[in-house]
């Protein structure tokens, strides 16, 4: 429907309320509410036209749920009563009028059910309004067909006019609107509990959406439901008593509330759009990680809010730092909103479900500025990969020499000890010159063993996996060619590769300073859960060697190293 | 004397069986793993177990572990731990706080039969051993203001006899000495390093290994 339509019907409410009202005023003065005390008429006109100019302004604001269209229809209906109190008017408008009449309060009830659009409403809620739309029909067409004005005695409004007239059936009459109001009356009651509660559990987004809504709900429930039990009853409505009075006065200001809550909605998703623009604009070309997140946490008012970058070269998700991150597909009270730019899906929103629709947010601005953050994520994430394949090919060889120190015990060495124990034995049994030569040859096999004993200590020393670095560092200043002082080292374990870089660091470092011509090497390991330091300072000349090796492996690790005249120190990371 | 031996190499564990055989020593179980080990300790009760470090499954610290097992359900039963690696850390994770009737020797010190029968006797007898070649690296560690060289070169060899196990008697007899020559050695020795003098022997070797590790 064009917007000129719109705001045709919208003008011509304004024409048609003002006409109902000069009518009820002339000549309906005890068939409608109007009159029963000053301010009434002026009281239903302005519910009335502030329901109709409300649904022209969310015509407007482009708010989504055909609210706008709703709530005009509401306006058209909520004066019905005044043109049904005709006295004296048309039979055919009087008539169309009470069929229509009945049909204000379910719309009502739909327009505040359309709040709940982010999840959609629930079944239950669902159902009342199907039913209160149910209710309002069927009754509505069984009075125009078989309601007798004249046979009526509780008619106050209309006692005379009903065109569409079939047959009499007045205790039919009766009963049909008994029932109406029975279910009229739980109906909104319903409907206002259910909303209640969905308020009290849902998300604080859902919950801020609600809010404006919820009073004037609540109070259409109780007029609706206080007017229903009142006719009940007593079956003549009488605008004079309190009760009445107290009822329709509720009625119009409920809908005051609802039309004022109306347009909302539109306002907010505009300050929003307007507030996320505005952050686009300010975050600029280069923004720092994860502002884009922080930005629409804050417009959105949504402190979960997430974000997950689609990679395409490695097909997954990763978060603004490159880490791989899983997707759900929308949890309980959460929703995923796919963001795709030329036709390319780039990013995937999560946020609590019931706050503004992100996709409606999400204009050009956004758009771009979630592909740039997207390309910044690819390169973290291969440097995320990098780091770990370093890691790996370091711990790959460190896993080799394991194995080959232990091929080394448990092979050549046992195979030199064997050799070792025949020639002691040959020995015994020897005679003559005999004798001195397997002397000799048990020497030379016992040079051997030893020396490969040291070979398969550099290649890997054992008691670093079986005993724990503070074992393996006493060795090293054991067998070191200058003095090392180590400081009382507790005696915990770290993890393997943490061990067997520290270990390299300590002994690299103290075979450069023998090489430097130190007199001393003093060493200090301490640390905490989170990382491990390692320090070596020595007396020695000055450093030539680069020290890339030992940087290349605490590196891998995640580490730093950095070194001086005389010191060392390097930080690993034990988590 | 009835010995039990354990290693997995077979050639090895053949060769140590022949040496000890030849030496007059009844090897009553051979044993390929610290399960069949220890079945047989239970079952035949020799006077001491040879066993070697590193056995299966993960080739770690099995034979230790079946050693300690030993000392602890059958405390008459020495047991030496043969070990190819120099680290003194191994031993001491052997011996924790009791080193009583256990003995640490590398492996190649088999080949010395004298050494080897006279440190199952000793393991036998309820005292520690540690292999010379052991204690010598850790005497020789060097070290800035070196705390050995207040001792004379007596001391040093009095020293590095404490520290391989032996008791009084064993030192006097190795260095030609008398007994009481020895506890005044000790004496001073102790005195020197600063080590309060424990009566009890096994604790004595506990300190100095831990005095020179530091």
């Amino acid at each position: 429907m064009a917007i000129g339509v719109r705001v045709a019907a919208a003008l011509a409410a304004f024409g048609y309320g003002f006409g109902a009202l000069s009518v009820a005023d002339r000549a309906g003065e005890f068939t409608t509410y109007i009159g029963s005390f000053p301010q009434a008429g002026a009281l239903f006109l302005a519910a009335g036209l502030a329901l109709v100019t409300a649904g022209i302004a969310a015509s407007l604001l482009r708010v989504a749920g055909g609210l706008g269209d709703l709530a005009v229809a509401g306006g058209y209906l909520w004066f019905c009563p005044l043109w049904v109190g005709w006295e004296g008017g048309p039979p055919l408008v009087r008539s169309l009028a009470m069929v229509a009449q009945g049909l204000a309060v379910p719309v009502l009830v739909h327009i505040v059910s359309r709040y709940l659009s982010n999840p959609r409403a629930s079944h239950p809620i669902r159902v009342v309004v199907i039913l209160l739309y149910a209710d309002a029909v069927v009754s509505a067409v069984s009075l125009a067909l078989f309601r007798d004005p004249f046979l009526d005695p509780f008619c106050w409004s209309n006692c005379r006019d009903n065109v569409f007239l079939v047959a009499s059936f007045p205790e039919l009459t009766r009963a049909v609107q008994r029932i109406d109001l029975v279910v009229t009356g739980l109906g909104v009651a319903v409907f206002a509990v259910l909303l209640l509660g969905r308020s009290l559990w849902a998300s604080r987004p859902a919950r801020r959406a609600l809010w404006p809504v919820l009073p004037g709900a609540v109070l259409l429930a109780a007029a609706t439901a206080g007017h229903a039990r009142a006719l009940l009853r007593t079956p003549l409505e009488t605008p004079a008593s309190s009760d009445f009075r107290l009822a329709f006065v509720g009625q119009c200001l409920a809908v005051l509330l609802i039309a004022v809550a109306l347009p909302l909605p539109a306002l907010r998703v505009h300050v929003q759009r307007r507030a996320i623009a505005q952050v686009v604009a300010d975050i600029g070309g280069a923004p720092a990680t994860g502002s884009l997140r922080a930005a629409l946490r804050r417009a959105l008012a949504d402190p979960s809010l997430d974000i997950a970058y689609w990679l395409p070269s490695s097909r997954r998700y990763v978060d603004a730092l490159g880490r791989s991150v899983v997707t759900s597909n929308g949890s309980s009270g959460r929703v995923v909103t796919r963001v795709v730019r030329d036709g390319q899906p780039i990013a995937v929103v999560t946020h609590a479900a019931g706050g503004p629709d992100v996709a409606a947010h999400v204009g050009a601005a956004v758009r771009l500025a979630l592909d740039n953050e997207r390309l910044r994520a690819e390169t973290l994430a291969a440097l995320v990969d990098l780091r770990a394949s370093r890691k790996r090919i370091v711990e790959a060889g460190d896993l080799y020499r394991q194995r080959l120190e232990r091929d080394l015990h448990d092979g050549a060495q046992q195979d030199l000890l064997a050799l070792l124990f025949d020639l002691r034995r040959a020995r015994t049994t020897a005679a003559g010159s005999a004798v001195s030569l397997l002397a000799e040859a048990e020497r030379a096999v016992q040079a051997s063993i030893d020396e490969l004993r040291e070979i398969a200590h550099g290649i890997y020393p054992a008691v670093l996996t079986q005993v724990g670095l503070a074992s393996a560092l006493t060795s090293l200043a054991e067998d070191a060619r200058i003095p090392v002082e180590i400081e009382p080292v507790a005696e915990r374990r770290y993890a393997s590769n943490v061990e067997v870089t520290a270990y390299l660091v300590v002994a690299d470092t103290i075979g450069d300073a023998t090489q430097r011509a130190a007199s001393f090497a003093g060493v200090r390991i301490s640390g905490d859960d989170r990382r491990l330091v390692i320090e070596v300072h020595d007396d020695g000349r000055a450093r030539t060697r680069p020290l890339t090796q030992l940087e290349d492996r605490v590196g891998a690790l995640g580490g730093l190293m950095e070194a001086g005249a005389g010191w060392l120190r390097a930080e690993v990371p034990c988590g | 004397m009835r010995v039990a031996v354990a290693d997995d190499a077979m050639l090895t564990r053949a060769g140590i069986v022949r040496l000890l055989r030849d030496a007059g020593v009844d090897v009553v179980a051979e044993a390929a793993d610290a399960q069949a080990l220890l079945r047989e300790v239970a079952l035949l009760r020799p006077d001491a177990v040879l066993v070697d470090i590193r056995m299966p499954p993960t080739h770690t610290d099995e034979g230790l572990r079946a050693a300690q097992t030993i000392r602890s359900t059958h405390p008459e039963i020495g047991v030496v731990v043969l070990s190819q690696y120099l680290e003194v850390g191994y031993a001491m994770r052997l011996f924790e706080n009791h080193p009583e009737g256990i003995g640490y020797l590398l492996k190649e010190r088999v080949s010395d039969v004298a050494m080897l029968l006279d440190a199952l006797h000793r393991v036998r007898d309820g005292e520690t051993v540690i292999d010379p070649t052991i204690v010598a690296r850790l005497l020789g560690r060097r070290r800035r203001d070196d705390p050995l060289a207040a001792l004379s070169n007596r001391e040093r060899e009095v020293l590095a006899l404490l520290a391989e196990g032996l008791s009084n008697r064993a030192i006097a007899a190795r260095l030609f000495v008398t007994e009481r020559t020895v506890e005044a050695h000790n004496k001073r020795i102790f005195e020197k390093l600063g080590l309060d003098d424990s009566p009890d022997q096994h604790r004595r070797v506990l300190a100095v290994l831990a005095f020179l590790r530091a």
